[in-house]
């Protein structure tokens, strides 16, 4: 009887002793296969921080694009309701900073969110105020449809004195069933870093 | 007739010239790793600006203030980024941390609103991070090991035991 209970704990010893063995086990290739992966599980600010580039990024618009009924240019056109145009002044958008940029344009509503008529237009290009200021992607130098997805129309902004101002143009239709409302749309201009 | 199209063309923008520092921060990309850093905001002290990381899928979380008003006229504030333990995809990811003065008065206009967002770039190297398909061989290579260590620790045990028998 003394005997198969020593039996017994011996066995219970041991099976204890596996677990622990086992659980080691474990926890060894778990710490090793993830460290050879790179997992941080310290918490710590242990990334590496390879490069600052200290300069300042920084655009602004020097000018609002605005309806003009006796203006000369050609940059914002508005079609209304009798088919008649009208001229405005562009958005012109500054590099401020020291370094080139990207610039990405999203607007929250297209032509048919803005205006509830048939068939509106609400169009917009890209352009060098100044020359060579920016690269500006094929198929955005002509009207295209203002739409929701972001886009990054203009890059390479340069930030030289000469060379750093871009032009968005606005050309808009109102059809001639729009109801009488007031409208809102809004255009996000990011500038970041080349 | 006239008036309908002259509210639609009101183009307002966010005025302000401010610029932030730095432009660009590189890191390179530790699973589950904390990225320190900052951004700074040149000229605009005082003014109430809003800070927002734009949608990405290899940032958890970020440690970030999303308003500051700057109380000098070059004045930063430290944010901590939380990044996943797995990529979708092993390349160079670009997220943009994006600062915006808020302009009530202009946000509230009718018309076509401009609002100018100026954002540092953030450029995390994930060319060699574990992408989710390891998942599978990383639980193989665990239960591996792991089988190979206990095997290894049995055999000791039982060589020690013996000796001492």
């Amino acid at each position: 009887m003394v005997k198969k209970s020593q039996k017994q704990q011996k066995k219970r010893v041991e099976t204890q002793e596996y677990a622990i063995l086992g659980i080691l086990s474990l926890a060894i290739a778990s710490i090793f296969v993830f460290s050879v992966f790179g997992f941080n599980f310290s918490g710590s600010g242990l990334a590496t921080f390879n490069l600052v580039v200290d300069a300042a990024t920084g655009c602004t618009v020097d000018q609002n694009g605005a309806l003009s009924a006796t203006g000369g240019t050609e940059n914002v056109t508005v079609t209304d309701v009798n088919g008649a145009t009208k001229d405005g002044t562009p958005i012109l958008l500054n590099n401020t900073g020291n370094v080139d940029l990207d610039v990405q344009f999203q607007s929250n509503k297209a032509a048919s969110g803005l205006l509830s008529g048939t068939s509106p237009a609400f169009l917009w290009n890209f352009s060098n105020n100044e020359t060579s200021s920016a690269t500006i992607a094929g198929g955005f130098t002509t009207w295209v449809a203002v739409s929701t997805g972001a886009i990054t129309p203009v890059t390479s902004f340069q930030f030289e004195p000469a060379t750093d101002t871009i032009r968005v143009d606005f050309n808009v239709t109102v059809p001639a069933d729009e109801p009488v409302a007031t409208k809102t749309a809004t255009i996000t201009i990011t500038c970041s870093a080349s | 007739m006239i008036s309908r199209y002259l509210i639609l063309l009101l183009i307002i923008p966010g005025a302000f010239a401010f610029t932030i520092a730095p432009s660009t921060i590189e890191y390179d990309f530790v699973p589950g790793g904390n990225y320190q850093g900052n951004i700074c905001i040149i000229g605009g002290e005082g003014k109430l600006f809003n800070l927002e990381l734009d949608s990405n899928n290899i940032i958890d979380k970020i440690n970030i203030s999303s308003e500051f008003i700057p109380s000098k006229y070059y004045d930063c504030q430290d944010y901590i980024l939380y990044s996943n333990y797995f990529v979708n995809e092993r390349k160079e990811y670009e997220l943009l941390l994006a600062v915006k003065e808020v302009n009530i008065t202009a946000e509230s206009e009718s018309g076509i609103r401009v609002i100018t967002r100026i954002a540092q770039k953030i450029v995390i190297d994930a060319t060699d991070a574990p992408v989710r398909e390891d998942t599978p061989k990383m639980g193989v290579s665990i239960v591996i090991i792991a089988l190979g260590i206990f095997i290894l620790a049995l055999l000791t045990l039982s060589f020690i035991r013996r000796k001492r028998n």
